[in-house]
């Protein structure tokens, strides 16, 4: 190789290292056009994308503006065997000027598509683009830009090293997740869904034998029941921070997670089966850990334990309320999230370490006899049925088992597809789900496939898309983060209307409060 | 009773986000405004005859793109021709982008070449407010009855390119003539697209 030869190449790679070449210069909007490598490679496939800085004050459209605007739109023009996907739409802020609402963004923002590569690239690779957007402040004006990126052919592609920051929205959106409410709101909700908690099915046994263990013991002094009581609530609470903590590190880590997010891991999923199976053998007496679970409604330790395993316990479930808050909790710094987890924590703890500390509420809990045995088999039996239930969750996340999906014809859920439907006239209803998620699979199986829910669907053409968070899947994420969300079961209802808002249904659906929503549906 | 007070707490909750927009179907809501002469001008006094609503401000890109391709002006002659009344209502605040007195209104009819019936005034945002106007352009288009036969975009591009002009399907062109033909509108609501009207 001469050295002549080497000086074009050479000018690339320095092309290349500032892989963000910038062509076109506005008043208010920058357009950049960035890859997240700089070098191509036959076949490898890599994200090319145009980031757009905004003068401070003024904004650029997401896909769907709004009540005005007009979506930023990209026009690739790559070498031949080159192909680009869709936009990635990052997440979009919502922009309120009564009595205007519109979706935009703000400081720097990239859409990117995903790049083809042909499996014979001759390089170097010129990408062009052809950017048309409106930026507005008070007033908007049209922008438009033709920019282009060059990059050289190696034998792999080397990876930009600030692709993630290339890529980044900054400042990062705080919202459509912006969720409604305030702090002391969300901790409200957050003890009124942690006391709810105590009922759900996945928590009720658990606690349950607490109160079991309770009557057995009943002879012992209140001092006693009411360290046991305390203890608890210990446990419980320590669960809660633990997960709070998790979350808050997953978060700063880059990862979109939320409420029930370990579920979404199959090794978790098998180790919560096998811990409800012996919890249920052992209520059936067929064998005794003796000590051990003895031990659970018993020493310190124990009782400690069993607030721990109340919170294991209860995340495949979500109470009324919940949801609303968690979305607040996660989208918040690191100490509002903390006292949303802890009211949550406390809400589900205190009526047990009320009865606990109160003598003459422990007066009222029955004497031990005959009937315990009876109910410690109705509770092995829901223990065993739970068990099961996350095995199959296992098979279905290992790629094992298929669901028998009946009721509604529903389609996997994508942003593209639910424009699509709207652009056609289409309601549409979103279930964002997870098998895990019991409350998620009560609301499915019983209210969304009541037959008059499924004739009014049918009458009205709704649409039915599934979003499934069973695995974790960022575009799932963002959606909720959309709705202010970080938990599942979600629903939200779209109504054929363009214009019209989309509307956000309660956690526990019954028959009457969808025929309700689809019912205002017809309104307009 | 109890389904009626479940659908009255409903509509409570959902009556305030629609903002009681007019509909299409219903009677358009009369207002009151003056022109460029200073003269007052109502809906009600056109009742017999089709009337357009036209939202406008010269400052917006959308609106630029169908005055600087005729588009609009050439839609204003038409109408005007077979039959209809064109009202041309500005709601840009005074001091925001779009707003003009009378004289300055006068001589960008003149540059234009807008044929407009008239334009009309409507700098506290009024009427703009109880049509629920969002964008300009923003269209709508009343029957000689009185009735609201369409309300949404002028066209099917939501794009300020005027080279998007040519080819598009015109909403407005489509309701008046499918409704002089005696059919019912086949698309009388659109999401309008534009520029925010300047309240």
């Amino acid at each position: 190789v001469t050295r002549r030869s080497l000086f074009p190449a050479f000018l690339l790679l320095l092309a290349g290292t500032l892989a963000a070449e910038k062509v076109s210069e506005r008043p208010h909007v920058e357009a950049h056009l960035v890859a997240d490598v700089l070098s191509v490679a036959p076949g490898a496939a890599f994200r090319a994308g145009v980031r757009l800085i905004h003068e401070a004050g003024w904004h650029t459209y997401y896909k769907e503006p709004g009540d005005s605007g007009m979506a930023t739109r990209v026009d690739w023009d790559l070498p031949k065997g080159f192909s680009a996907g869709p936009i990635e739409w990052p997440p979009f802020r919502k922009h309120v000027e009564p009595p205007l609402t519109t979706n935009v963004y703000e400081g720097a923002v990239t859409l990117a598509s995903a790049v083809t590569v042909p499996d014979a690239p001759s390089g170097p690779v010129v990408l062009r683009a052809k950017v048309t957007w409106l930026e507005c402040a008070e007033i908007c004006l049209p922008g438009k830009a033709d920019l282009s990126l060059t990059l050289p052919v190696e034998k792999t592609a080397r990876p930009h090293p600030d692709a993630a920051a290339l890529f980044a929205s900054t400042p990062p959106p705080e919202g459509p997740a912006a969720p409604a409410g305030s702090l002391w709101l969300s901790v409200a909700l957050a003890f009124l869904g942690g006391m709810l908690l105590n009922l759900m099915p996945c928590v009720l046994p658990v606690l349950s034998l607490k109160v079991l263990s309770l009557i057995k013991g009943a002879g012992g002094s209140p001092a006693a029941a009411r360290r046991h009581g305390l203890l608890y609530s210990a446990g419980v609470l320590a669960s809660f921070w633990a997960l709070a903590g998790l979350l808050l590190a997953l978060r700063a880590a880059g990862h979109g997670l939320g409420w029930g997010f370990q579920l979404q891991s199959p090794v978790f999923v098998g180790m919560l089966a096998a811990l409800f199976l012996v919890l249920a053998l052992n209520l059936f007496g067929l064998f005794e850990i003796g000590a051990s679970l003895t031990r659970f409604g018993g020493g310190s330790a124990g009782a400690f334990g069993s607030g721990v395993l109340a919170v294991v316990a209860a995340t495949p479930c979500t109470a009324p309320f919940m949801g609303a808050a968690l979305g607040y909790a996660v989208s918040r710094p690191a100490p509002e999230a903390f006292a949303v987890f802890t009211s949550l924590g406390l809400g589900m703890a205190w009526p047990y370490a009320a009865l606990t500390a109160s003598p003459r509420l422990m007066a009222l809990v029955p004497k031990p006899g005959p009937w315990m045995l009876w109910l410690k088999k109705v509770l092995g039996v829901l223990l065993l049925g739970t068990a099961l239930w996350l095995g199959w969750v296992l098979a279905r996340q290992t790629g094992l088992a298929r669901s028998a999906e009946g009721g509604l014809a529903w389609e996997p859920f994508s942003e593209e597809r639910v424009v699509e439907l709207r652009k056609a006239g289409r309601p549409v209803f979103v279930d964002f789900t997870a098998d895990w998620c019991l409350t998620c699979k009560v609301n499915e199986g019983t209210a969304l496939r009541d037959p008059a829910v499924l004739a009014r669907f049918k009458e009205l053409n709704v649409a039915p898309l599934k979003a499934d968070w069973t695995n974790n899947d960022p575009a799932v994420t963002r959606a909720l983060a959309a709705q202010g969300r970080s938990s599942v079961p979600l629903y939200v209802f779209h109504p054929a209307d363009p214009s019209a808002a989309p509307r956000v249904l309660p956690t526990l659906l019954t028959r009457g409060i969808l025929l309700e929503a689809l019912q205002n549906a017809d309104k307009e | 009773m109890k389904k009626a007070l479940a659908a009255l707490a409903a509509l409570m909750i959902v009556s305030p986000l629609m903002a009681k927009d007019p509909e299409v179907g219903k009677a358009a809501p009369d207002f009151k405004l003056t022109d460029l002469m200073g003269k007052t001008r109502n809906l009600s006094e056109f009742k017999g005859k089709y009337v357009v609503l036209e939202w406008v401000n010269h400052g917006c890109p959308f609106v630029m793109k169908h005055y600087s391709s005729g588009n609009m002006q050439a839609l204003q002659k038409e109408s005007v021709g077979k039959g209809a009344v064109w009202l041309s209502i500005a709601s840009s605040a005074k001091g925001k982008e779009g707003y003009m007195d009378e004289e300055e209104w006068k001589k960008a009819l003149v540059q234009h070449g807008s044929a407009p019936t008239a334009v009309l005034l409507d700098a506290k945002g009024k009427v703009g407010k109880l049509y629920g106007a969002k964008t300009t352009p923003h269209m709508f288009v009343v029957d000689p009855a009185g009735v609201l036969i369409y309300k949404g975009a002028i066209d099917d591009r939501p794009t300020y390119e005027t080279a998007d002009v040519a080819g598009a399907k015109n909403y407005v062109r489509q309701a008046l003539d499918e409704s002089l033909a005696g059919k019912p509108v086949s698309e009388p609501s659109t999401q309008s697209y534009g520029c925010s009207v300047k309240y």
